[in-house]
């Protein structure tokens, strides 16, 4: 019992970590005691023993293997900031360089979209669509309204869901249109059926008798889409298609001035008298309708008048009972043209041209529309 | 010789926080630099821990490698040498259990180091003649200490190499392994008489 807790307190008495009274207790039994000896002769030796164990060397690889995991390590803990970044002096310039073509490419792109995005107001849409006509066809011709689709063109771009209303709108009237014109006419279905059908109908206008022998020839196909079509889903109106129907389009397109619908819905019809919603009329054009018994020779004494007054890109457009005129004149002649019409036929006078500044160039449109 | 370490240390002490300070700003050329001063030591300890040298090589690069990831906690409350020693002993009593188990599992090869609850060595037994000290060759003697080492429990172990074999002072110890100084001595001493009883178990009369 002794010996054990002797033999159990030796490593704390070799260590010296016994007090005086235990050291010098150990010590004595020590002496007398044989086993206890041994157990201490023992300890030392373990000591040895111990001591004796070679230290080990790390492989020479070690080192690098430790820092080529670190590395690797460090490299899949970089941020993504760290590796957009990470070369500062490489990846600086190109990230810049990077941001000065976004922001040219987004100006440029801005620029180019720019001018259509701008709402264009219904006095300048025509000027715009006539300027286009004017580059793209050097020579007066006889055309499908031409202004109509420019007009609609650029209205119909900037806006968003009230434009397509009326688009709808419009479109359903066309439709009604049509349905009229089969109860009235199956020669001018067809000619409706082939617009909606976007086949251009130009044949149909070539072979309908338009009444003068001075009218202008007509201008190639090829050139035509190009004129009546400036915008895709636009539709070229048919010649068949009643005056009132093209005048309602055009007074739909230019944002609905003045016409109420009731009154739009009369003009459809193709005995009306006067189509008064068709004096919603862009402000810098002059609309005049002429209601005539000879329709033949109303038009040819138009022709002649706007021969004599200077018109310029005449245009004649024969529909059942009408021939509409569009032509550009001096703005000071349209007084004349108007006092010239009045032996013709019955002359209404649909917009005025009061504010037709002096020596401006000025659209009229003349619809002569033959009163039985 | 644990006056001789200890001076070593205080210099060691101020050129590992300057090294530490480095690595923390990210400096890989400063870390390299820490493993290369410590990486004898650690893998020393780690080899005595487990007493295989491939797998003691996978403890340290391990244990540089986990205190790469953790510099930046390093706040100098204990030394660098201290703190990795930590790491060290940690990994390698975790690579001790997985070994054990894989052990357990697919049985003993005769090429293992010998694995005991006091079995295996026992079942050598003490040889009639005084010592078989004499009689054996270098290596193996130190082979069966360090069986025997390995046969120790790991709180023993532990305190038993860093003391004894590292000469690691009482306080850095206590550092080390986080535990009271009473207890580290406590032990030692009990660790060292394990071990006394061990080694008279295979050798015979010391």
């Amino acid at each position: 019992m002794e010996c054990k807790h002797i033999q159990e307190r030796l490593p704390a008495y070799r260590e010296e970590h016994v007090d005086l009274e235990e050291k010098k207790a150990i010590e004595q039994h020590l002496s007398s005691c044989q086993p206890c000896s041994r157990a201490l002769h023992d300890l030392k030796k373990t000591d040895e023993l111990i001591k004796k164990l070679p230290e080990v060397e790390p492989p020479a690889w070690m080192t690098q293997k430790i820092m080529a995991r670190v590395r690797a390590e460090e490299e899949k803990k970089k941020g993504l900031l760290q590796r957009l970044f990470y070369p500062l002096r490489i990846k600086i310039p190109i990230e810049v360089f990077a941001t000065l073509l976004i922001a040219v490419a987004a100006v440029y792109v801005f620029k180019a979209v720019e001018p259509q995005m701008r709402p264009v107001g219904p006095s300048s849409a025509p000027e715009q669509g006539a300027a286009k006509n004017e580059s793209a066809e050097p020579f007066p011709g006889v055309s499908t309204d031409v202004r109509a689709p420019a007009s609609k063109l650029s209205v119909q771009r900037p806006t968003g869901p009230a434009e397509k209303k009326e688009a709808t709108r419009s479109a359903d009237e066309r439709s009604r249109a049509v349905s009229e014109e089969k109860r009235v006419d199956t020669e001018s279905k067809e000619a409706v059926s082939v617009a909606v059908a976007d086949k251009a109908p130009y044949d149909e206008l070539r072979s309908q008798p338009v009444s003068a022998g001075k009218r202008e020839a007509l201008p190639d196909r090829a050139e035509r889409p190009g004129r009546t079509t400036p915008s895709p889903g636009q539709e070229i109106l048919p010649p068949g298609q009643h005056p009132a129907g093209l005048s309602f389009r055009q007074q739909e397109s230019v944002a609905e001035k003045d016409a109420p619908a009731g009154e739009l819905r009369r003009s459809k019809s193709l005995a009306a008298p006067v189509p008064v919603g068709s004096a919603a009329m862009e402000r810098r054009q002059s609309g005049i309708t002429i209601l005539v018994r000879d329709l033949g020779a109303a038009s040819k004494e138009i022709q002649r008048l706007l021969g004599r007054l200077g018109a310029q890109r005449v245009v004649q457009e024969s529909l059942q009972n009408a021939e509409v005129f569009t032509a550009e004149l001096q703005a000071e002649k349209i007084k004349e043209l108007f006092e010239a019409l009045k032996p013709v036929g019955d002359v209404k006078e649909k917009s005025g041209h009061t504010d037709i500044s002096q020596g401006e160039i000025a659209r009229i449109r003349i619809e002569v529309i033959s009163q039985p | 010789m644990s006056n001789v370490l200890g001076e070593e240390k205080q210099v060691a002490l101020d050129d590992d926080l300057e090294l530490v300070g480095l690595c923390q700003k990210g400096e890989l050329s400063a870390f390299e630099a820490l493993v290369e001063k410590h990486q004898r030591k650690m893998l020393n300890i780690a080899f005595r821990m487990i007493g295989d040298y491939e797998a003691a090589c996978e403890v340290v690069q391990d244990a540089f490698l986990s205190a790469h990831k953790s510099i930046r906690k390093f706040r100098g409350e204990a030394k660098f040498s201290t703190w990795l020693c930590s790491i060290v002993i940690n990994l390698s009593k975790n690579r001790m259990k997985q070994m054990k188990t894989r052990w357990q599992r697919e049985g003993v090869s005769i090429d293992d180091p010998i694995e005991t609850e006091e079995g295996q060595i026992r079942r050598d037994p003490p040889s009639p003649e005084p010592s078989v000290l004499d009689q054996l060759e270098k290596k193996e003697i130190q082979a069966k200490v360090q069986a025997c080492i390995n046969s120790l429990e790991d709180e023993y172990r532990e305190v038993l190499i860093l003391r004894d074999i590292q000469g690691f002072s009482y306080d850095e110890i206590q550092d080390t392994l986080k535990i009271p100084d009473g207890t580290v001595k406590s032990r030692l001493f009990r660790a060292r008489d394990t071990l006394k009883d061990r080694l008279k178990d295979v050798f015979g009369d010391l």
